[in-house]
């Protein structure tokens, strides 16, 4: 489903260039729950902004669902991303001004308009399942972080996207809501979506079927994780 | 619909900074309108006072001795100063001896109202009467409707201009009603006749004519002005009126060089065409120093609007500045959730610098409404123009800058502008 090869994304600042991405080859099948883990500044995000189609890498070929990343216009980039990936964010990135069901409805407006009243039909459903269908008209700010992350996963599901990618999806949260939203990515996982999390705390991790770490802007594999379940 | 909502949300987003973007670019396109005008004025009266300087611009006849007053032959004393100086000559009277009936609908001089024969109340309406040779000097700019033409210089031409704020209230083709002062009666009865004209054309708004005037430029705004053509049964009758006869009238000379120099030959027939009609008269001469300091007083004027203008630039380049780009920084995550939901960084650039065009056009809007109840200043429609894109320049160059930065960190000019290692949205 998603193939990286020779993969390289470099920064400079001033004369000095910083290697952020070195990836000689990077597969993750369908259905896959895969961690990426790795210290601050290890360049896992970079690697997740560009599974994600949000940044470019300097050199290597990115395909996703056998399309060339490198071939695709930015329109149909941001079309992938509406349709086929789903992002969860460790700022959890609601918009203020908007309500719950707003801010869940947003990635609808990108879709044609036949397909928006389908989508919108499954919010009840879906925010039943993150336990927020009573916060539907608060604002945001009126939430507490567990409910924010629920919220922005229900905007991240609402296109029903065959790829969620969360970063660092606990990071805000206590161990009780880590273990809630954890709990929400397996059972998508379950569902048969790949769901590729990058995350610093090795508990996480090790809730994953696979997991890689990146070090410096490298990949390596680890050992298969026992499932927890 | 999607874009209009996100301008809208990011309108709402951080309103204080938002305010103080509103505040600054009104108070800015402000200044910048005002620089425009000053210097407008500047170039205006500048030109208009290097192509007429001579040594004499304006003769001025004047008669102080009442018992003479019925001894004037004013036509006598025109076609004279015509032989004198040729077709050039210009002359005007300003109010003449017209009244327009208090109920009527014009712009009058004062609010004193005087009673006619017929027991009309009279008032003065703002007029000016022009011989030919000033009118087409002058120019005037028209909004509607046709300029003053040979035929309206003749006996029968009744054509008359009107200022733009007569517009509300006639139409061209209108008759608009007048009444010329014949004389007193024993009774000491004001007796007026009634004369129609018909509206041919309006005036520009703030349109405005320069009479020289010792060696300044004095403008008379026309708004509310009626432009009366000085035609030969006119100067018939008013050559006879009381307040003619004493006051006299302009003779605006030619700015023909040759005939500046040769004033000082001209100056001592003038005076013997006044002396054969019983009139003293006033040469206004262009002074050097006058003249000088005319140019002057409108170059500082437009100078200290400059740096006025220069230094609210700055602070608001400064300030602007700072608000795109702190305002970025706080909503980055938003801009993120955007461009991962199924936005391109294009469209997200587009929707937020539409948002600060909105408010330009906010800020623009609110001068436009402070101009029109509290400033009441007369800025030309070229002056507003260039005033709101000078500035629209600068506020479109700041903010385009640090939004390219910011959306676009890859291309050449955000690599230059960039301090950060980059990872994030933007």
């Amino acid at each position: 489903m998603i193939h990286l090869t020779d993969i390289k994304k470099t920064y400079q600042t001033g004369d000095a260039v910083f290697t952020a991405l070195d990836v000689p080859s990077f597969h993750c099948q369908q259905g896959e729950l895969l961690a990426i883990i790795g210290e601050s500044g290890s360049g896992k995000t970079t690697l997740l902004r560009i599974l994600g189609l949000l940044d470019h890498c300097d050199s290597g070929s990115y395909r996703i669902k056998d399309q060339a990343a490198e071939m695709l216009t930015h329109k149909q980039q941001a079309q992938l991303r509406n349709q086929m990936i789903g992002f969860v964010l460790q700022h959890f990135g609601l918009i203020a001004d908007y309500t719950v069901k707003e801010n869940i409805l947003l990635p609808t407006t990108y879709l044609p308009r036949h397909l928006r009243k389908e989508k919108a039909a499954q919010l009840d459903t879906l925010c039943a399942a993150m336990e927020i269908d009573d916060q539907l008209k608060k604002y945001p700010n009126r939430l507490s972080r567990g409910q924010q992350q629920r919220v922005a996963i229900a905007r991240a599901l609402i296109n029903d996207p065959a790829i969620l990618l969360a970063d660092e999806p606990t990071g805000n949260l206590d161990s009780r809501n880590s273990q809630l939203v954890l709990d929400i990515l397996r059972r998508e996982h379950q569902k048969g979506k790949t769901v590729i999390i990058v995350t610093h705390e090795q508990a996480i991790a090790d809730a994953c079927d696979r997991q890689i770490v990146m070090k410096d802007g490298k990949l390596e594999e680890r050992s298969v994780c026992v499932d927890p379940v | 619909m999607r874009r209009l909502t996100y301008v809208l949300t990011e309108i709402g987003a951080h309103v204080w900074l938002k305010v103080a973007v509103v505040g600054m670019t009104t108070l800015v396109i402000m200044s910048s309108i005002q620089f425009f005008q000053a210097y407008d004025r500047y170039l205006e009266h500048t030109q208009a006072l290097t192509e007429n300087f001579g040594s004499a611009s304006s003769i001025r006849f004047v008669d102080i001795s009442a018992e003479s007053i019925s001894s004037k032959d004013i036509l006598a004393v025109i076609d004279e100063g015509q032989a004198l100086f040729g077709d050039d000559v210009y002359y005007y009277l300003q109010g003449g001896d017209f009244f327009a009936e208090a109920d009527a609908f014009v712009y009058s001089e004062g609010p004193l109202a005087i009673e006619n024969q017929f027991g009309q109340s009279l008032v003065q309406p703002q007029i000016v009467i022009m011989n030919q040779a000033l009118v087409e000097k002058a120019d005037f700019r028209l909004a509607s409707g046709r300029q003053l033409e040979a035929r309206d210089f003749a006996d029968s031409g009744n054509g008359i201009l009107l200022g733009s704020h007569y517009r509300e209230n006639y139409q061209i083709g209108d008759d608009f009603l007048l009444q010329s002062f014949v004389g007193i009666s024993e009774a000491g009865q004001v007796m007026t006749a009634e004369r129609t004209y018909q509206v041919k054309g309006f005036l520009t708004e703030a349109h405005s004519l320069l009479n020289f005037w010792q060696g300044r430029t004095e403008e008379i705004l026309l708004d509310e002005m009626i432009v009366i053509p000085l035609t030969e049964d006119l100067m018939q009758s008013d050559s006879d009126n009381l307040s003619v006869q004493i006051m006299g009238f302009f003779y605006m000379l030619s700015a023909k060089e040759e005939e500046a120099l040769n004033y000082l030959d001209l100056a001592e027939a003038v005076k013997e065409i006044g002396a054969r009609h019983g009139y003293s008269y006033l040469a206004f001469s262009n002074d050097r120093s006058i003249f000088d300091f005319e140019i002057n007083m409108y170059r500082s004027l437009y100078q200290n609007q400059l740096f006025l203008l220069l230094l609210l630039l700055v602070f608001a380049t400064v300030q602007t500045g700072m608000i795109v780009h702190f305002s970025f920084k706080k909503r980055q995550s938003v801009y993120a959730a955007y461009l991962g939901m199924g936005s391109t960084k294009a469209e997200i650039f587009t929707v937020i610098s539409l948002h600060y065009l909105l408010l330009f056009a906010v800020a623009w809007a609110l001068l436009y409404m402070s101009e029109q109840l509290f400033i009441k200043e007369n800025w030309l429609s070229r002056q507003v123009a260039w005033g709101t894109l000078f500035y629209l320049t600068f506020y479109g160059l700041t903010v385009l800058t640090i939004l390219i930065n910011h959306c676009f960190p890859g291309r050449k000019l955000g690599k230059l502008l960039q301090m950060r290692k980059g990872g994030e949205v933007g």
